[in-house]
């Protein structure tokens, strides 16, 4: 058995958002929102959805009014500005890997949000949390080529480092891209969305998260919501092409080719089922005596 | 709109150039498994006709009208939107 895998490097992270800032600000919604949005009724536009989003992780993981909140893979803050902006949260801090996200937050955030360019492992805060919200990390948490008890033990250290920073109580509100109908014995032919967005990474797959959160956290709450995904990559996907100009004025032709392509059959993938959009309540269960 | 004739080339001429045959051998009732086509190389098939017909389609579609025959009837239809 090698070492357990800790993650994705911060090279292999910047790899993929250090691309500018600029070129995600023509496609994305404006909180800066890239992950899977939460739609509702025929009228809803992106914005809408991906706060719509925001209040979910918040209501999930019971964040409103607290004290402090982490956000694992905070992006570019739109989760943590909504836990101080709207939800009255008193401090909350977010982990991220990318230096242009982390400076585009410094410039846009309050003083009580805490940005800090790290990973998850070895982080230690100075006092525990009360709520936890990670979405569209988790991704990163297992490595290409790992073996299924591997990954499993990856995903574990997380989830036990996540216990350890929590109240006692406490919840995470997780939201994670998943295999789905995919053959666990038939590797992916065509690797190309999982390379592209996941460099050096493999997705998890609902049982091994189920598995890895044993004796740490307790599942209280799991939505499927790949219907979600496929509109958000087909919203993310229109934009693009309607600003494509100013997309390759701000990066490359070959850049915004591989978005576009990677966008569509990523949408493709959500809608066929090979891939879905997990969100999963968790809590730190604690019997006071417990013996 | 484009039409059925146009469809079929377009779509024989993808099979020929994944599977490395000429448009003449693209048997256009045979299904897309069969000549050769995978599931990856289906949902690159619908991305490249989604540019082609100019409007979004559902990745179903290469299952649901399996042969190049049944999906360019259906796109040019207008019966697979």
């Amino acid at each position: 058995m090698t070492e357990t895998y800790l993650g994705a490097s911060p090279a292999a992270i910047r790899h993929h958002y250090d691309v500018g800032n600029e070129f995600w600000q023509i496609w994305l919604d404006p909180t800066m929102s890239y992950s899977c949005a939460m739609w509702e009724g025929p009228d809803d536009d992106l914005e809408r959805a991906q706060r719509r989003k925001l209040d979910y992780h918040v209501e999930q993981a019971r964040a409103a009014g607290a004290k402090r909140v982490l956000d694992i893979g905070c992006g570019w803050g739109a989760q943590l500005l909504h836990l101080v902006g709207a939800h009255g949260v008193q401090h909350a801090v977010g982990l991220t890997l990318s230096d242009a996200q982390a400076q585009y937050l410094r410039a846009i955030a309050p003083g009580n949000v805490e940005v800090c360019v790290r990973g998850w492992n070895g982080y230690q805060p100075t006092e525990p949390f009360d709520a936890i919200i990670s979405v569209g990390a988790f991704e990163h948490f297992a490595r290409y080529g790992l073996s299924p008890e591997e990954h499993i033990e990856a995903y574990r250290r997380f989830f036990s480092a996540c216990r350890s920073w929590l109240k006692p109580g406490g919840r995470l509100s997780l939201q994670t891209i998943a295999y789905g109908d995919i053959p666990r014995d038939r590797p992916l032919r065509d690797r190309f969305i999982v390379d592209h967005v996941f460099p050096e990474s493999e997705l998890p797959r609902l049982a091994d998260i189920a598995r890895a959160t044993e004796m740490e956290l307790e599942i209280e709450k799991v939505r499927n919501d790949r219907g979600d995904y496929v509109k958000t990559l087909r919203a993310w996907f229109d934009r693009l092409r309607a600003r494509r100009a100013d997309a390759v004025a701000v990066s490359s032709e070959e850049l915004v080719e591989r978005y576009e392509r990677y966008l569509r059959m990523f949408a493709y993938s959500m809608e066929l089922g090979a891939f879905t959009l997990l969100r999963l309540t968790m809590r730190r269960i604690d019997l006071p005596g417990r013996w | 709109m484009k039409s059925y004739s146009e469809i079929e080339a377009m779509l024989a001429e993808q099979v020929a150039h994944w599977t490395g045959k000429s448009v003449d051998e693209i048997d256009r009732t045979r299904r897309f498994d069969h000549l050769g086509l995978d599931s990856a190389d289906a949902v690159r098939l619908i991305g490249e006709l989604e540019d082609f017909v100019g409007r979004p389609l559902s990745a179903s579609l290469p299952y649901t009208f399996p042969t190049i025959e049944q999906l360019a009837r259906s796109l040019a239809n207008g019966d697979a939107d």
